[in-house]
C-alpha cells in the first residue's frame, strides 16, 4: 500500500467518524440532513478504474445503511453518484487543464469548478436518496425542497472540511 | 461475436452499475421495518457493538440530568404502583387471593443509538432476545411513549419510535376518552399529529393525550403529549391535531420495555375472530 492509499483509508475513517459521531446527531430542521461522508466518494482520485469506483461507492453507502438500519437507500444514492462521476465529473474537473489532478479538492481544481462539481453530485445524491425515502411521504415538493436545502448545507460542509483537513501541497 | 464481446468489455462498468442498482432495490424492498431479516439482525450485532462503545463514553455527560429524571420517575412510580395491574374479578367467581393478576412487566434498558433527525428514525437498546425482548413489545420512557420493538438480536433490539413514517399508535384524549391514531409528519422531533379524531367532542389546547390501551401492547394511560393546536378538517368530521410530545426524543437514555403477559392470549382470541 503506498502513501496515497493510506491517505484515502485515513480520509474514509475520518469522514465516517464525523458522520456517525457528530453529523447524525445534528438537527437542522426537517429538511436538512448533512451527509458529509459522500465527500469520500467525490474525493477518490480522478482517472480511477470504473468498476472499483462503483464497488467502493456501493460499499460506502451500504455501510451507512447498516448503521442506520434501512438497507439500500444510501447504497443506491452512492452508486448513482459514482456513475455520474464516471460520466460527467472528470470532464468538469479537468476542464481547461491537462489531466494531472489526483484528488479533487478546492486546491487542485479551480474553486468555482470544484464547487459546481460538489453541487451537481450532491444534488444528484439527495434527489435519489430523498425520492427513495420520502416521496410517498411529502410528495415531489417536499423532496425538492429537502434536496435543495441539504445540498447547500452539505456543500458548505465539504468545502469547510477540505479547508480544515487538507494541506495545500499534499493533495495536488 | 467478437464485436459483441468488445462492446461488453467497453461497457462492463455499466453492467456492474445496473447490478448494484438492482441490488440496492432488492435490499430496500426486503428490509422494510417490520421484516427483521437476517441482514438487519446481523447489522444490529455490528452496529450494536459500535454504539455500545460510543455510548460508554457519551453516557457520562448526561449523568446528572439523567439521575434527576430517574429520581422523579421513582417518586411517580411509588404513587401509582397499582397501575400495572388489571382487575381480575368477575361477577361469578370471586377468589380473594387472585383479585389482581399482573398484566404488564417492565424491563429496564438503556438507549445505545438514537436518531431523531431522519425521516425514519430508530432507536437501539441494550436488551435483546436473551433478555426476553420480542418484536411488538412496547417501549416507554420515564416521560411517556417511545415506540415499538421491531427486531431483536441476542443482545440488542431496535425500536421504531413515534418519529417514524410507518409509526401508528392508538391514543386518546384523557379528558374525554375520544381516541385517534398518532402519526408523525417527519418535520420536527418535538411534535406529532393525531388523525381520525372526531369533532363530536371539543378538544382544547393543552389537553393531555395518553395511550388508549387498545393496540400495540401499550398499557392505558401512558402520556403521549399535550395538544398544541386542534383545527377541524373541513368536511371530514375529524380534527387535525398537533401535539407536543411528552418524551424528549433527543435526550432518551433509560427506557422500559413492556411485556404484556396476556399478549398471546389476546392474539389467539383475535385470530379466532379474524378466522371466522
Amino acid at each position: 500500500m503506498n502513501s496515497q492509499t493510506w491517505r484515502i483509508v485515513g480520509r474514509f475513517a475520518l469522514l465516517m467518524a464525523l458522520q456517525l459521531l457528530v453529523l447524525n446527531y445534528v438537527y437542522l430542521g426537517g429538511y436538512v440532513m448533512p451527509m458529509l461522508y459522500v465527500l469520500f466518494i467525490l474525493m477518490l482520485p480522478t482517472g480511477m478504474n470504473r468498476i472499483p469506483l462503483l464497488l467502493i461507492a456501493f460499499g460506502t453507502g451500504l455501510l451507512m445503511d447498516v448503521m442506520s438500519n434501512a438497507l439500500g437507500f444510501h447504497a443506491l444514492a452512492c452508486t448513482v453518484v459514482a456513475m455520474l462521476r464516471i460520466w460527467f465529473a472528470d470532464r468538469i474537473l479537468t476542464r481547461g487543464e491537462p489531466v494531472t489532478i489526483t484528488t479533487p479538492s478546492v486546491y487542485s481544481v479551480t474553486p468555482q469548478y470544484f464547487i459546481s462539481y460538489l453541487l451537481l453530485m450532491l444534488a444528484a445524491y439527495y434527489l435519489v436518496f430523498f425520492t427513495a425515502e420520502l416521496f410517498g411521504f411529502r410528495g415531489f415538493g417536499g423532496v425538492l425542497l429537502a434536496t435543495i436545502c441539504s445540498t447547500l448545507v452539505t456543500t458548505i460542509l465539504c468545502v469547510l472540511y477540505q479547508l480544515v483537513f487538507l494541506k495545500r501541497k499534499e493533495e495536488q | 461475436m467478437n464485436r459483441l464481446l468488445e462492446i461488453l468489455k467497453k461497457y462492463d462498468y455499466v453492467v456492474v452499475f445496473v447490478v448494484l442498482v438492482v441490488l440496492s432495490f432488492v435490499l430496500m424492498a426486503r428490509t422494510s421495518y417490520y421484516q427483521s431479516s437476517r441482514i438487519v439482525a446481523w447489522g444490529n450485532g455490528i452496529a450494536g457493538d459500535w454504539y455500545r462503545g460510543v455510548n460508554s463514553v457519551g453516557g457520562y455527560f448526561g449523568l446528572k440530568a439523567e439521575n434527576d429524571r430517574l429520581a422523579a420517575e421513582n417518586a411517580a412510580l411509588r404513587a401509582q404502583l397499582a397501575q400495572s395491574y388489571i382487575s381480575y374479578t368477575d361477577s361469578v367467581f370471586v377468589v380473594n387471593d387472585t383479585v389482581y393478576k399482573q398484566r404488564y412487566s417492565y424491563t429496564e434498558a438503556q438507549v445505545m443509538k438514537n436518531s431523531w433527525t431522519q425521516q425514519n428514525n430508530y432507536i437501539m437498546i441494550n436488551k435483546g432476545s436473551d433478555h426476553g425482548v420480542e418484536p411488538d413489545m412496547a417501549v416507554i420512557s420515564p416521560q411517556g411513549i417511545v415506540g415499538i420493538v421491531v427486531s431483536t438480536s441476542r443482545n440488542f433490539a431496535t425500536v421504531m419510535p413515534v418519529l417514524h413514517s410507518d409509526s401508528r399508535n392508538s391514543v386518546k384524549v384523557r379528558r374525554t376518552g375520544v381516541s385517534g391514531s398518532l402519526v408523525w409528519d417527519g418535520l420536527n422531533y418535538q411534535y406529532a399529529q393525531i388523525v381520525d379524531i372526531t369533532t363530536a367532542y371539543q378538544i382544547n389546547e393543552g389537553d393531555t393525550i395518553v395511550t388508549s390501551g387498545q393496540a400495540n401492547d401499550f398499557p392505558e394511560g401512558i402520556p403521549v403529549g399535550y395538544v398544541q393546536s386542534a383545527e377541524p378538517n373541513q368536511g371530514t368530521g375529524f380534527y387535525k391535531v398537533s401535539l407536543r410530545l411528552a418524551t424528549e426524543f433527543n435526550k432518551l437514555d433509560h427506557v422500559y420495555i413492556i411485556d404484556n403477559r396476556f399478549r398471546e392470549e389476546q392474539q389467539q382470541l383475535m385470530k379466532g375472530v379474524e378466522g371466522q
